[in-house]
């Protein structure tokens, strides 16, 4: 059943998930200010799969269970998966000029295909079977799923086992006949509090004495045992004043991350995917981060959509559009925003299948889209704010936009000042070049800088993890041949 | 002797040496005879080459008798040999 965007809030609202933020326990956090925008945005994921005209990107049919499912619960059958996936993360990126926080979970879903079926193969072990019963459950119920793969790491030059505190990675503290009991932590995830389940992996490769951290498994967000503790962003107070609106940038929507805490949390063995083959960790890794880093070659390529649109937006409004400079800095936008896309389409159409029937992206071809994600976006965000000039980050408040407060000699208001010298070009009212401008700021180094910057920098792995698994397919030997050959070398 | 039709891709971004590959299972091979692949030719296997994971190679083409081994990368080397044994064997 394809849930309607409503029907994914009042979902939320039946379970009993435990959320702290600011030190207090929150029991209606659907509707907390802070909260509901990035409720908001996971609900376009639903909306748009019921539209016609969005229908082909947003639903694919699913072999599992024979019937029309939201693409985020899709396993990818062919290279046209992998590439709808990406144009649909576009897609939503322009809707909602934020993270929409359903991706982690998608992807995770289809790295897991592939690895349980070869740790099935290997061990004869039955992961495979219960991943794929949760996820025609998934597929079903129509759930968003949390893809938790990173742990808080403690000491990084240490490993798992290492730690001085031993819970710093998620481990399996207790085996028993029926399931696992579970303690530690998961960082930054994304959407965490939105989704009804979470699928939890590992973070790392692993060796042997790491055998209680390389641990899978999926367990709902309102388990016995588990709370989540709100992630702040820049400005995210501003969400919490009487009113607010211009001052927010995107008043609706807004990306969501949280520290998801397991204090001894009983997984049943339905729900278990890996526990202690610590040789199938790193391969998970790899699976989930490649798809991760194609993912960012879609939603980063939306959102950036909307910022060059806000930068073509402001120029208007300062009467600079026709500058040949602006027009430049326009063409030098889309040419980066266009390159990630490139980089998106083409690791998704030199994807191949992998045992299990489920297809893979090229993962240089991905790794070099993350790393090209962890650098345009600031390059993107650097003209948009070069365009934009100083009052985007100087600007007065909406309420004192708003004031009728007399301050002026012949009685103007607080307002009449703002709205007098706050003007640009006669194309536009004040109240909406501050609007286009707070929505820059945001994106820029507000609440949504979150995603846009920080995100694309350590999302899906830090740089050096890209360059890693670059230099590892780089095939430098080769490269050197050919310059050997052209060069009239022999040797 | 198992004759085994070996048939590249174009090479346009191989990952690993191909040549170096081939050579490799040749040198673990010594009693087979691998001829580069033609169509026409009935081979008792074939042994695909792609420099990548995306297999954009067409063999369909070429024909064998007892089946198709495919590599993409080096780690596929010994796996490959294998394969190529357990044809031979079956
Ligand atoms: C907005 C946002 C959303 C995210 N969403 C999710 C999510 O939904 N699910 C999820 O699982 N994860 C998520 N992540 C986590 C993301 O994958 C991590 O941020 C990333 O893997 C880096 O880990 P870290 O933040 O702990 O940084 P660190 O590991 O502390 O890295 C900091 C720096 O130290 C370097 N470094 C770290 N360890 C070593 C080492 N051993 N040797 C040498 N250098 C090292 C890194 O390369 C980096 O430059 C999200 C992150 C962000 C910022």
């Amino acid at each position: 059943m394809l849930m309607t965007g409503d029907q994914y809030i009042e979902s939320l609202r039946k379970l009993k998930t435990r959320v702290y933020l600011f030190g207090e326990k929150i029991d209606n956090w659907v509707d907390h200010p802070m909260i509901r925008p990035s409720i908001n945005c996971v609900a376009v994921t639903y909306d748009l799969a019921h539209e016609p005209q969005y229908q082909d990107l947003m639903t694919a049919e699913s072999e599992l269970i024979g019937e029309r499912v939201n693409r985020f619960g899709h396993i990818h059958k062919d290279t046209e998966d992998l590439k709808k996936k990406v144009k649909m993360q576009r897609l939503l990126g322009q809707k909602t000029a934020s993270c929409f926080q359903r991706c982690v979970g998608m992807d995770a879903f289809n790295a897991e295909f592939s690895t349980t079926y070869e740790m099935d193969k290997k061990y004869g072990t039955e992961y495979h079977k219960r991943f794929v019963e949760f996820l025609k459950q998934v597929q079903k119920e129509d759930w968003t799923v949390d893809g938790a793969m990173t742990d808080p790491k403690g000491d990084r030059g240490l490993s798992p086992s290492q730690q001085r505190d031993p819970d710093l990675f998620l481990r399996v503290t207790e085996r028993r006949p029926d399931g696992i009991v579970v303690r530690g932590a998961k960082a930054h995830q994304t959407g965490c509090i939105n989704s009804h389940w979470h699928l939890i992996m590992p973070t790392i490769s692993m060796k042997e004495e790491d055998k209680d951290y390389a641990v899978s498994f999926a367990c709902p967000s309102d388990v016995e045992g588990l709370y989540m503790i709100y992630g702040r962003q820049s400005c995210d107070t501003r969400k919490l004043e009487k009113g607010a609106d211009i001052d927010l940038g995107n008043r609706q929507f807004g990306g969501q991350e949280a520290l998801v805490v397991f204090d001894d949390v009983f997984i049943p063995n339905e729900y278990v995917f890996m526990d202690g083959e610590t040789e199938f960790a790193g391969v998970l890794v790899e699976r989930f981060a490649g798809y991760h880093r194609q993912s960012y070659g879609g939603c980063k390529v939306g959102v950036g959509d909307v910022i060059i649109g806000a930068s073509a937006l402001i120029a208007d409004y300062n009467g600079v559009s026709k500058a040949s400079h602006i027009k430049d800095k326009l063409i030098e936008m889309t040419h980066l925003n266009e390159t990630l896309y490139c980089c998106g389409l083409a690791c998704s159409t030199e994807g191949y299948p992998t045992e299990a029937g489920n297809y893979q992206i090229d993962m240089l071809l991905a790794n070099v889209c993350k790393l090209n994600v962890t650098r345009l976006p600031y390059d993107i965000v650097h003209l948009a704010e070069e365009i934009a000039g100083g009052i985007m980050v100087t600007m007065p408040s909406e309420q004192d936009f708003r004031s009728k407060m007399v301050v002026g000699r012949s009685g103007e208001t607080i307002g009449d000042i703002v709205n007098k010298y706050l003007a640009g070009s006669p194309l536009a009212t004040t109240e909406n070049r501050m609007r286009v401008l707070r929505f820059l700021e945001n994106i820029c180094l507000g609440a949504s800088a979150v995603g846009y910057r920080t995100e694309s920098l350590h999302g899906a792995g830090s740089p050096q993890a890209q360059r890693i698994m670059i230099a590892r397919q780089g095939n430098i030997e080769s490269k050197k041949q050919l310059a050997k050959d052209i060069a009239g070398i022999k040797e | 002797m198992f004759k085994v039709g070996v048939r590249y891709c174009g090479g346009c971004n191989p990952r690993y040496e191909r040549d170096g590959l081939v050579e490799y299972i040749k040198e673990k091979l010594k009693q087979v005879d691998f001829q580069i692949a033609k169509e026409g030719v009935i081979y008792d296997a074939l042994l695909v080459v792609s420099g990548c994971t995306s297999m954009c190679v067409s063999f369909e083409q070429f024909q064998s008798k007892k089946g198709i081994v495919k590599v993409n990368s080096e780690d596929d080397k010994d796996e490959a040999v294998n394969s190529l044994l357990m044809l031979m064997e079956g």
